[in-house]
């Protein structure tokens, strides 16, 4: 039983912002791949659905001069799997896409949905974190833009205020041969929630590295750049793994235990790193 | 024998086009126009007493037919133990039973109504581990177990505990002769309570009509046996009770006995004869409905220096759950076959069926085979390497041959098939003795096990079934029984054997995909791979019938004596002169000749079949013939563990079963396939998670995994031996379950090769296994 609630699926923006902002109690619909879930629970009984795939230009998926992409919130996983330029330029994005529950799950669960949704498990949230990505924004009082990195503020909650419709998610232009990818851990090789994953993108030319990592924390966690330049591949790794336990906080669920996931977390970054940085995985 | 023409052909299974179409009918596909929908509501308690239920609200909301609560029903089901409510009267026994239901004119207001039911309950001490149960301070699940009626010698229910059944097994003197061994070890295991998952969940439909009759259409394994619990418990006579079973979505095991029936009916009595459809809900197919046991064992095994086992003993305490259903059967099979396919001479088996405050436990695919050979089977690894002998070379040893007994005195003999050659098979198949291939990365590690497995049907010593064979207008054979065909393949070899002995081409043999039982003739239940052995004996006998009528009917057109006759291609024919053949066509009503006389009529073979020999066990020693016939096999794999996650793949697993005959490669090898793979769920991901109120944890596929298609073994080699069994149709065996069982115990013990580290607990999830090579690899305080 999904309760009773009404249904609006408006075709522009304003519309969409003002039937989401004057309804108490709204909730937005994309893949409903994450909602249709609570509200069969009855942990959450929305009294509006506002349905934002017809909204124009939500379905863009967009590459600009310089390389940057801009993904509409109303874009599938798939879609964003079938487009090359995003495997071309962002690998490790299109592998966590790619891990993400199935591929009937993926026709309809959207990219921006996985980082509303605020799971500290979201499988894109590390991914779009190292590309330094941000969320396009559309609400009463204007649009405005929020970093990922700053999008989170706990389990299953966002820094979106009330009434504001995340309308995109924006990937600035990579650097030169940038280089990415993503690692998961799960119970099996099926598809399953991550009880561990870890997101890394390096920019050969600086040898800045980025690592992020998801289901350690109440939220995905952003770690602070590393600099590579002159170290080898093991101790990179070894310097990552130990920043990021410092910064993991995990809890035991019917999961995993706290126990296994600091015991897998680091080996996900060294393995992440060998990747990126070649030589073999410790 | 004759050559067989059409058994033995991998003929494709007959429902395929019809299930990927969605042709194919379903319980719930077949709702009758006016069709209420029920929804229950289950108790969030472990142990509690009911205090009161409001139902006022509940019955206000609009479309609600009617509310039913335990108060309101006095019966007692159970298939062997009458234990247990249709809904919880008086007290709930764990977290999810049903404890009132709700019929409405839509599934939406039976929710609702649901909702608004109101039930204070009054908390009672629990209690969660049977080891824990059995202890004289445990707070007892049914403190009127003496009260209850049960199956009279074959069941043990101890009043005033909360043992619902003790199987026991007593071969010999094996304190004596483990006191008198070389080697002596005692192992303990454990396995967790999990799910069928059947694709389909348990869903019923009840319409109870006047003069005190009901037709009910179910997803079940077993519609005669539904029909007759139906009656017993509603004092009913069978001819008043119709059931329709259509195409099942998946059982193994969890859809035999009674399940939602019941149910349905009292609700469709309360709604004044509405029809009334009650289907699970995922969640609910978790927490309310039976489950695998939990098994907690303990193994002491001897064994000579020369290695030679000389005894076995062995502790089995099952985790019933809240009702004894088929668990105390579980408890008595598995122990009867509880030292695994070995020639014991001394053997003593206690097995305790315990009652705990947790979801029932019920048949699934392997009926307990693969739980106690989870620990026998690691436990002969442990003592070959005691003895510093090869896991194969002590198990040929020692393995079941001609000239031993079976723990129950059964002579094993040339028919039983052949354990051994099954080992070595499968061991032959992964390269055993050869070191394991390199390892992909180096942080992974390979290694090898091997685990037999051997399981007969669990039934009891009168089980029967018959079939209907009749012949069509145009010559072609309608084949009707009432096993159930709910995903194992058997219609599609049952219409080959028809097509065998009628001698017709495949194509000219159907059979009725709808069981009913005002229709389609006795059969016991669906259960125990026993179904293509019964069943194909009786569609045998069956089509012997036939051919007696067709040739009776030749003769008199012929002017022939029938003796003379053959029956081949479809035609009727003196075996001296071919060309005077009659088509069955121009037989199957009837012969007409060219006057117009008429003689014969239409054609219907009846052909049934029970099984023989079989005692009931001494209640002391457990010894007697409890087995129509033993499949056995083995399996044997090789994995890489990468040792800093802990995951398992699984490289190659080679599975050989004694299958006596393959009636249809195609199909057996699926069964295997699909075995080895349900077995890898139980092996490597799967079981109940509580906590600790009794409170089920993972009760839905983001919590509780089985294996998917990316989760297969790299390779599977499945190996299919024919010894055949003296009076299994065309010498087969049921190879139904035994893929399953062993799967756990092989991959344990290659675990074992590859890290050096023991096992004892299922499922050797990523998790377990990691924890464990920590452990190893923690520095140790020096030991003097």
């Amino acid at each position: 039983m999904l309760g009773r609630f009404d249904y609006e699926r408006p075709t522009n923006l304003a519309e969409a912002v003002r039937l989401f902002a004057e309804t108490p109690s709204a909730a937005i619909l994309a893949g409903g791949t994450d909602l249709l879930v609570e509200l069969r629970s009855g942990r959450h009984a929305p009294r509006l659905l506002v349905d934002v795939k017809r909204v124009d230009g939500l379905r863009r998926l967009d590459v600009g001069p310089r390389g940057d992409l801009t993904i509409g919130a109303a874009v599938s996983l798939n879609e964003l799997l079938e487009h090359a330029a995003t495997r071309w330029s962002f690998p490790g994005l299109a592998q966590a896409a790619a891990s993400i529950a199935t591929y009937q799950l993926r026709n309809r669960a959207t990219v921006t949905g996985n980082l509303c949704n605020a799971s500290p498990a979201a499988d894109l949230a590390p991914a779009l974190l190292v590309l330094g990505a941000a969320v396009g924004v559309a609400g009463p009082r204007g649009a405005r833009v929020i970093p990922v990195a700053e999008f989170f503020a706990g389990v299953k909650r966002t820094t979106l205020r009330r009434g504001e419709i995340a309308t995109e998610v924006r990937i600035p232009a990579p650097e030169p041969e940038l280089r990415s990818a993503f690692l998961k851990q799960q119970r099996l090789r099926g598809h399953d929630l991550a009880v561990a994953n870890v997101a890394g993108a390096l920019a050969p030319s600086t040898g800045t590295l980025r690592l992020a990592f998801g289901s350690c924390a109440p939220t995905p966690i952003l770690l602070a750049p590393i600099e590579t330049k002159g170290m080898s591949a093991v101790a990179v790794g070894a310097a990552a793994a130990a920043a990021t336990l410092a910064a993991a906080s995990p809890i035991s669920d019917v999961r995993a235990s706290a126990e296994y996931r600091r015991a897998v977390l680091p080996v996900l970054v060294r393995r992440v790193v060998a990747e990126l940085l070649g030589g073999g995985a410790t | 024998m004759a050559e067989l023409r059409v058994v033995g052909q991998p003929v494709p299974r007959e429902d395929a086009v019809d299930k990927v179409t969605g042709a194919a009918r379903y319980t719930t596909d077949l709702a009758l126009p006016g069709t209420l929908r029920a929804a229950i509501l289950t108790s969030p308690h472990a142990s509690a007493r009911i205090v009161r239920i409001d139902t006022s609200a509940a019955l206000a909301v609009p479309g609600v037919r009617a509310v039913l609560t335990g108060a309101d029903l006095d019966i007692r089901l159970g298939l062997y133990l009458r234990d247990k409510r249709i809904l919880a009267r008086d007290v709930v026994r764990y977290q999810g039973e049903a404890v009132a239901a709700v019929a409405a004119d839509t599934l939406d207001a039976a929710r609702e109504a649901c909702h608004l039911l109101r039930v204070e309950y009054q908390e009672l001490p629990a209690v969660f581990d049977p080891r824990d149960a059995r202890k004289p301070e445990a707070p007892l699940v049914h403190p009127d177990l003496a009260t209850y009626d049960h199956m009279r010698g074959v069941f043990f229910p101890k009043a005033g505990t909360n043992i619902a059944h003790h199987q026991k097994v007593r071969k010999g003197d094996s304190a004596a002769a483990l006191a008198a061994s070389d080697v002596c070890l005692e192992v303990s295991f454990d396995n967790p309570p999990v799910q069928h998952v059947p694709m389909e969940t348990h869903a019923a439909i009840a319409h109870a009509l006047p003069g005190g009759r009901v037709e009910v259409w179910t997803s079940s394994q077993s519609p005669y046996t539904v029909r007759h619990l139906l009656a017993l418990a509603f004092g009913m006579p069978h001819a008043a009770i119709r059931v329709h079973v259509p195409h099942v979505g998946g059982g193994f095991g969890g859809k035999a006995g009674l399940g939602l029936e019941p149910l349905a009916y009292v609700l469709s009595r309360a709604c004044g004869g509405r029809p009334v459809e009650i289907a699970m809900t995922r969640e609910e197919e978790f927490n309310t409905t039976p489950s695998r046991q939990g098994l907690y064992s303990t193994i002491r095994l001897g064994a000579t220096r020369d290695g030679r086992l000389t005894a076995l003993e062995a502790e089995y305490v099952w985790d019933a759950g809240a009702y004894a259903d088929y668990g105390v059967n579980v408890g008595r099979a598995a122990a009867y076959s509880g030292a695994g396919p070995y020639a014991l001479d001394h053997c003593s088996i206690d097995s305790y069926v315990v009652y705990t405050n947790k979801v029932y436990g019920t048949a699934y695919r392997g009926f307990g085979h693969l739980e106690v050979l989870w620990g026998v089977e690691r436990a002969m690894d442990r003592m070959a390497r005691a003895l510093g002998l090869d896991p194969v070379e002590f198990r040929r040893r020692n393995l079941l041959r001609e000239g031993a007994t079976t723990i129950t005195g059964e002579p094993f003999t040339n028919g039983h098939g052949k354990p051994i050659e099954c080992l070595e098979a499968a061991a032959e198949a992964i390269g055993w003795g050869r070191r394991p291939s390199a390892p992909s990365a180096p942080h992974k590690v390979r290694g090898k096990g091997v685990a037999m497995l051997h399981k007969a049907p669990a039934m009891p010593t009168y089980t029967s079934c018959a079939a209907i064979v009749k012949l069509d207008e145009d010559g072609a054979a309608d084949v009707l029984v009432s096993g159930v065909d709910y995903g194992q393949g058997t219609y599609t070899v049952l219409r080959q054997v028809a097509a065998e002995e009628l001698g017709l081409p495949i194509d000219k043999v159907h059979i009725t995909w709808e069981c009913d039982t005002a229709m389609t003739p006795y059969d016991w239940q669906t259960v125990a791979s026993r179904f293509a052995y019964m069943g194909g004996n009786a569609v045998i006998e069956a089509c012997a019938d036939c051919l007696c009528q067709l040739r009776a009917v030749a003769a008199g057109a012929l002017g022939v004596p029938a003796d003379g006759l053959v029956c081949r291609d479809g035609k009727v024919f003196p075996r001296q002169d071919p060309a005077r053949g009659i088509a069955y066509k121009d037989l199957a009503l009837g012969y007409t000749f060219p006057n117009g006389n008429s003689i014969g009529g239409p054609v219907i073979g009846h052909g049934r079949y029970i099984a023989t020999g079989l005692t009931n066990l001494d209640p002391e020693t457990g010894q007697g013939r409890p087995a129509q016939f033993w499949t056995y096999g083995a399996h044997a794999v090789e994995i890489e563990v990468d040792t800093e996650t802990g995951e398992i793949e699984v490289l190659r697993i080679a599975t050989a079963l004694d299958a006596g005959k393959v009636l249809n490669p195609l199909l057996c090898r699926g069964q295997v396939v699909g075995g080895i793979v349900q077995g890898l769920g139980s092996a490597v991901l799967e079981g109940f998670r509580f906590d600790d109120k009794g409170r089920l944890l993972n009760p839905n596929f983001v919590d509780y995994k089985i294996p998917t298609a990316k989760d297969l073994p790299r390779e599977i080699v499945p190996i299919l031996l024919e010894n055949p069994q003296p009076g299994g149709p065309y010498g087969a065996r049921g190879v139904a379950e035994h893929p399953m069982i062993s799967v756990p115990s092989a991959i344990g013990n290659a675990l074992r090769d590859a890290l050096g580290i023991e096992f004892e607990s299922l499922p050797l999830s990523s998790e377990r296994v990691l924890e464990k090579i920590l452990v190893a690899r923690a520095p140790r305080p020096d030991t003097p």
